[in-house]
C-alpha cells in the first residue's frame, strides 16, 4: 500500500511541477501578451483594458493560481487566433491525435515483441540480416522523413492509400483507418526499433537465468520454457518502456500530423506557434506532457500489478 | 552391495571441452571421467571450485552450457546410452527418472510463478491432468517437510527463505519419484543450520522412494555424513574414488590427503590443519601433459611431470597416482 | 581504460566502423564545399526545374532549379553545426549538474532527478516547441533548443557514474591522500565517467540531427533560402508527384547522419560493455 501511496504522491508532484514549468516558461516572453494579441499600434489604453480583462497586470504568483484553478476547472483561456474556448480547440483535435496514438501504439507492439522474441531467437543466423537491418534502420530514419518515402510508395507509386486528410472514425472506419495507417506506419517504424531492441536483449538476458536451468531439468520442452517461463520475465522489464513509447508515439505525431495534414493537437502546435497564439500552445504543451505523466502513473501500476516483487521494494 | 546389481548411472570416460582464447581452442573441463551409482545409492563427487563437478552433473542432464562440446565417452542411464538420445527424448527423461536439484536455490525458481505451480508443472510436463498434478505437488511438498503446504502453494518464490526454496527444489525433483537425483551443492549457499535439514531431508528421500543420489559438493563432512562411496576430482579427472570411509582414512592421492588434513572433523583432534597450497590451475594452463595435480603436488617426481600417472585399482578403490603402487603393493 | 586503447578496440566493431564510415562521408562532403561546389546553391535556374541526375547535376535540380548536391553541401553544414551546438551545450550543463547531483547527492540530487523527470515528460520535440515559440524561430534559437533538450540525458549518465565511484576504493585512497573534491571528481572519477559520455555525446548528436531535420521541416528551424535537409524534405514533399526520386535524396542524407553517429555509440557502447 506503501508502494500505492508513494507513486501516487509522486505523480501528483510531477503533474505540478509540469504544469509550472509550462506556465513558466512562457512568462519569460519578452513583450506582453496584451500587445500580442492587439499588435504594436494599438492604442494603449485598449492594451492597458485587455491587460486588466486577462489578469496580465496580477502578481506572478497570483497569476499562476489563476491559471492553475482555470487549468483544474477546464479552462485553458481562449486562442488569440481562434477567438475560441483553447479547450474546446484542443478536445477538437485530441480525438485524432489519439487514434492515431492508440493505432501507432499497437502497430508498435503487434511488430516489435514478436520480431523482437524471433531475433533474440535467431539474431545472429544469417537470415536475420536483413531484419536486423530494418530495425538499425528503424532507429536511424526519422518518423517524418519515413512519411514521406511511404507517401511516395503508398500514395504516389501504387495509389493504394490516400496522402494526407483525415476521415473521423463515425463517418467511415474503414477510410478512418486509411487515413491513419501511414501515418501510423511511419511512426511504428521508429517506436518499434526500440521495442525490438529492449524485448531481444530482455529475452537473452533472462534466458540465461537460472530458472530457465531449472525448468529444463524438469523436462519441460523449449516452447513451454519459452512461453511459460522466459516471456513473462522478460515483458516485464520491457513494460517499463511502454511509457516511454508513448511518449515516443505522442512526440512522433506532432510531426507526423503535419506531414499528413491531420487536424489533430499537432497540426494544432504548429500552427499555433507560426501564429503565436501563446494560450493555445500553453494549453496543447500542458496536455501532451500530462498524457504522458498520466502514462507513466499507469505503467507503474500496472508494473507492480504484474510483478510480484515490486511492491515490496 | 554387490557388482551384479546394474547400475542406474553409469558414465565411461565422459570428456566435456570448452573453448578457450582467440583462436578458439577446445580444453577439457572435465576429462575421460567414470563414474557409476548404483540404485538406491548415495554417491559423492568432491572437489574444489573449477574441478569439473559442476560440469560432470550438467552434462549427465544435458543441461550443459551450449558452448561445452562433449567430445568423447557414454553416459549410460537405465541401460540407455544418453548421448544417443535426441535433444526431445532427453527432456522426457529429465525431471521424469533423472532429476536435478541446484546450488542457488533462489534464484533457480521462476520468480513470476506461484511455487506450487512450478511443482506441479513437473507432473503437467510429463502427462498428469492439472488437478493431478496438484495433488501430487501437495503431497510430495508435505513429505519434503514444507509446512501448511495448501498455503505455500499460493506464494511467490521471493516470500520464501532460502531454506523453504531449496525444499521446493527438492520437491519439484522428485516429484516424479525419479531412479536419479543429481544434487550440485544443494546446501552451499543456504545457513549452517538449514544446511543440515537440508541434508536430512535428501538422506530421509533417499531411504523412502530409493532415489539414488549423486551427491556433489567441496565439502569432505557433508559427503562422509551423506555417502557410502566417494569420487574425489582434480582438475577434471577423477583422482581417486572408493568407499568414502576408506577413502578419508587411507587416502592414496596427495590431493585427497592434501583435502583431508584441511578438514577440521578429519584430521583429527590436535593436529594442525593444513591447507594445500595454490588452486586449481584453470582451464587456459592445462595443457594435458602428466599429473594434473603436478604443480601442487608435495610428493612430485620426475616422471609425474612428463607421463600420465598410472589409473591403478584394488577392491573397489581407484587412484590416478603412481604412490598407489606402494601402498597397495602393486 | 585507456582512451587509445578504447579507440584502438572500437575500429575492431564492424558497427562502429560502418558508422564511422558513414559520418565521414557526410563530413567530407560538407569540408569539400568549403573549397569547391558545383554550382552556387541559391542560384535558381527556372528554366531547368526538378531536373533527375544527370552530369551536370549529380544529385538533380530542385523547384527553382537550384543544384540540389551543392545545397546538399551546404545544408550538411547546419546539421553539422546544429548537431555540435546541441551536444555541447548539453555536455556542458548536463555534466556539470550530474557531477554536483551524483557527487554531492541529498536534497539537490532529489531535486534533480524529479526535474529530469518533469522534462522526460514533454515528448519528442514539444519542449523545442515550447522554446521556439517563446523565444522566437530562428537557428540560434533552435540550437538552444535542441541543446536544452539534450541536458537530461547527459545530467543521467554522469550522475549514475558519479553515483557508482564515489565511495570507489580509489576515491577512498585519493580522499585519504588529502585530495580535494575538484580534484576527485576531474582528475579520479571523471575518466571513469568519461566512456559514457562520449557514447551520450555520439547518441545526442544523431538525436539533435534528427530533431533539428524534423522542427526545420515545419517550418520552425533554419528558414529558407538557407538550405538544410528538413526544408529540402518538404520542399521535396510539396514536388512529390512530379520528382518523386528528390524526396530520396534528402532521406538518404538524414539517414546517414543519424545512423552513423548511432553505430558509433552502439560500438563503442560494446567495447565499454565487454569491458566491464
Amino acid at each position: 500500500m506503501a508502494y500505492y501511496a508513494r507513486k501516487t504522491a509522486g505523480f501528483i508532484v510531477t503533474l505540478l511541477l509540469v504544469s509550472l514549468v509550462t506556465f513558466a516558461v512562457f512568462q519569460i516572453l519578452p513583450g506582453d501578451p496584451a500587445t500580442a494579441i492587439l499588435g504594436v499600434d494599438a492604442d494603449p489604453v485598449q492594451i492597458e483594458q485587455l491587460r486588466h480583462e486577462i489578469g496580465a497586470d496580477q502578481p506572478l504568483p497570483q497569476r499562476f493560481l489563476n491559471w492553475a484553478a482555470g487549468v483544474l476547472r477546464g479552462d485553458l483561456g481562449a486562442s488569440y487566433q481562434y477567438r475560441q474556448p483553447v479547450a474546446k480547440l484542443i478536445s477538437g483535435g485530441l480525438s485524432v491525435t489519439v487514434s492515431l496514438a492508440v493505432f501507432s501504439l499497437a502497430l508498435t507492439v503487434l511488430i516489435g515483441i514478436p520480431t523482437g522474441l524471433w531475433l533474440a531467437r535467431h539474431g545472429k543466423k544469417l537470415y536475420a540480416a536483413p531484419v536486423t537491418f530494418l530495425s538499425q534502420l528503424g532507429l536511424s530514419v526519422p518518423a517524418f522523413c519515413m512519411s514521406i518515402v511511404l507517401i511516395e510508395i503508398f500514395s504516389v507509386q501504387l495509389r493504394w492509400l490516400p496522402s494526407m486528410g483525415y476521415t473521423p472514425w463515425a463517418q467511415s472506419p474503414l477510410k478512418c483507418l486509411q487515413s491513419l495507417l501511414l501515418p501510423a506506419l511511419a511512426i511504428s517504424f521508429g517506436s518499434s526499433a526500440v521495442l525490438i531492441r529492449y524485448v531481444r536483449a530482455s529475452v537473452s538476458q533472462q534466458e540465461g537465468e537460472l530458472y530457465v536451468r531449472t525448468a529444463k531439468s524438469k523436462g519441460a520442452a523449449p516452447g513451454r520454457v519459452m512461453w511459460g517461463h522466459v516471456l513473462r520475465n522478460s515483458l516485464i522489464p520491457v513494460l517499463t518502456i511502454f511509457g516511454m513509447l508513448v511518449t515516443d508515439v505522442l512526440g512522433g505525431s506532432i510531426i507526423i500530423e503535419n506531414v499528413f495534414s491531420l487536424p489533430g493537437i499537432g497540426r494544432l502546435i504548429s500552427t499555433s506557434i507560426a501564429t503565436r497564439d501563446l494560450p493555445l500552445i500553453q494549453g496543447l504543451v500542458l496536455y501532451l506532457a500530462g498524457i504522458v505523466v498520466v502514462c507513466n502513473f499507469v505503467v507503474d501500476i500496472l508494473y507492480s500489478v504484474i510483478d510480484p516483487r515490486i511492491r515490496l521494494k | 552391495m554387490t557388482d551384479k546389481i546394474p547400475p542406474v548411472l553409469a558414465v565411461e570416460k565422459l570428456t566435456v571441452e570448452f573453448p578457450v582464447g582467440k583462436p578458439a581452442e577446445y580444453r577439457p573441463a572435465v576429462k575421460e571421467v567414470s563414474l557409476q551409482v548404483k540404485p538406491g545409492e548415495m554417491v559423492g563427487l568432491v572437489g574444489e571450485s573449477g574441478c569439473g563437478k559442476t560440469v560432470t552433473a550438467l552434462s549427465v542432464a544435458g543441461l550443459q552450457p551450449e558452448t561445452a562440446r562433449i567430445s568423447h565417452g557414454k553416459i549410460r542411464f537405465q541401460g540407455t546410452e544418453l548421448l544417443s538420445l535426441t535433444e526431445e527424448q532427453r527432456s522426457r527423461l529429465r525431471g521424469q527418472e533423472l532429476s536435478m536439484i541446484f546450488q542457488e536455490p533462489m534464484t533457480a525458481l521462476n520468480p513470476l510463478m506461484k511455487v506450487g505451480k512450478q511443482i506441479a508443472e513437473a507432473a503437467r510436463v510429463h502427462g498428469a491432468s492439472r488437478q493431478e498434478a496438484r495433488e501430487k505437488a501437495l503431497s510430495i511438498m508435505e513429505q519434503v517437510g514444507l509446512p501448511d503446504a495448501e498455503r505455500l502453494y499460493g506464494e511467490y518464490p521471493h516470500r520464501l527463505s532460502g531454506g523453504m526454496c531449496q525444499r521446493v527444489m527438492i520437491a519439484m525433483a522428485l516429484l516424479n519419484r525419479p531412479a536419479l537425483l543429481i544434487a550440485d551443492e544443494p546446501t552451499t549457499a543456504l545457513d549452517v543450520t538449514i544446511q543440515a535439514q537440508i541434508l536430512e531431508v535428501i538422506r530421509s528421500m533417499n531411504r523412502e522412494m530409493g532415489t539414488a543420489v549423486l551427491l556433489i559438493s567441496h565439502d569432505l563432512g557433508v559427503i562422509r555424513r551423506m555417502c557410502s562411496r566417494v569420487y574425489i576430482l582434480y582438475a577434471g579427472q577423477v583422482v581417486e574414488s572408493g568407499p568414502t570411509e576408506q577413502v578419508l582414512s587411507q587416502p592414496i592421492h596427495p590431493y585427497t590427503k592434501g583435502l583431508v588434513a584441511s578438514l577440521p572433523s578429519l584430521s583429527g583432534r590436535g593436529k594442525k590443519l593444513r591447507p594445500i597450497p595454490g588452486t586449481v590451475p584453470p582451464l587456459e594452463e592445462r595443457d594435458g601433459k602428466g599429473c594434473p595435480f603436478y604443480n601442487r603436488c608435495e610428493r612430485r617426481r620426475p616422471q609425474c611431470e612428463a607421463g600420465s600417472p598410472p589409473r591403478l585399482e584394488k577392491n573397489g578403490r581407484m587412484a590416478l597416482c603412481i604412490d598407489a603402487k606402494e601402498e597397495w603393493g602393486l | 581504460m585507456r582512451f587509445s586503447e578504447l579507440w584502438k578496440r572500437c575500429w575492431h566493431k564492424k558497427r562502429f566502423v560502418a558508422g564511422a564510415c558513414m559520418v565521414a562521408l557526410m563530413l567530407l562532403l560538407m569540408l569539400a564545399g568549403f573549397f569547391w561546389m558545383p554550382y552556387d546553391p541559391d542560384a535558381m535556374e527556372l528554366t531547368n526545374k526538378l531536373q533527375f541526375f544527370s552530369p551536370a547535376h549529380p544529385l538533380g535540380t530542385d523547384q527553382f532549379g537550384r543544384d540540389i548536391l551543392s545545397r546538399m553541401m551546404e545544408g550538411a553544414r547546419y546539421s553539422f553545426l546544429i548537431g555540435g551546438l546541441a551536444v555541447a551545450a548539453g555536455f556542458v550543463t548536463g555534466g556539470l549538474i550530474g557531477i554536483f547531483s551524483g557527487y554531492y547527492g541529498g536534497k539537490l540530487d532529489e531535486l534533480v532527478m524529479k526535474l529530469i523527470d518533469v522534462q522526460m515528460a514533454f515528448p519528442g520535440v514539444l519542449l523545442a516547441l515550447m522554446l521556439i515559440a517563446v523565444f522566437g524561430v530562428g537557428l540560434g534559437n533552435m540550437a538552444l533548443a535542441l541543446g536544452i533538450m539534450a541536458i537530461p540525458r547527459f545530467a543521467r549518465i554522469t550522475r549514475s557514474g558519479f553515483l557508482k565511484y564515489r565511495e570507489a576504493d580509489f576515491v577512498k585512497a585519493a580522499r585519504v591522500r588529502g585530495a580535494g573534491d575538484g580534484r576527485i571528481i576531474f582528475r579520479h572519477i571523471l575518466p571513469h565517467v568519461a566512456p559514457d559520455l562520449i557514447v551520450t555525446c555520439s547518441l545526442s548528436f544523431a538525436g539533435a540531427v534528427m530533431s533539428e531535420a524534423g522542427l526545420s521541416y515545419l517550418g520552425l528551424g533554419i528558414q529558407p533560402p538557407t538550405p538544410s535537409f528538413g526544408k529540402m524534405l518538404s520542399e521535396a514533399q510539396a514536388s512529390i508527384l512530379q520528382a518523386g526520386w528528390y524526396v530520396l535524396v534528402p532521406a538518404a542524407a538524414i539517414t546517414l547522419l543519424v545512423m552513423g553517429f548511432n553505430l558509433m555509440g552502439d560500438g563503442l557502447q560494446e567495447v565499454i560493455g565487454h569491458d566491464r
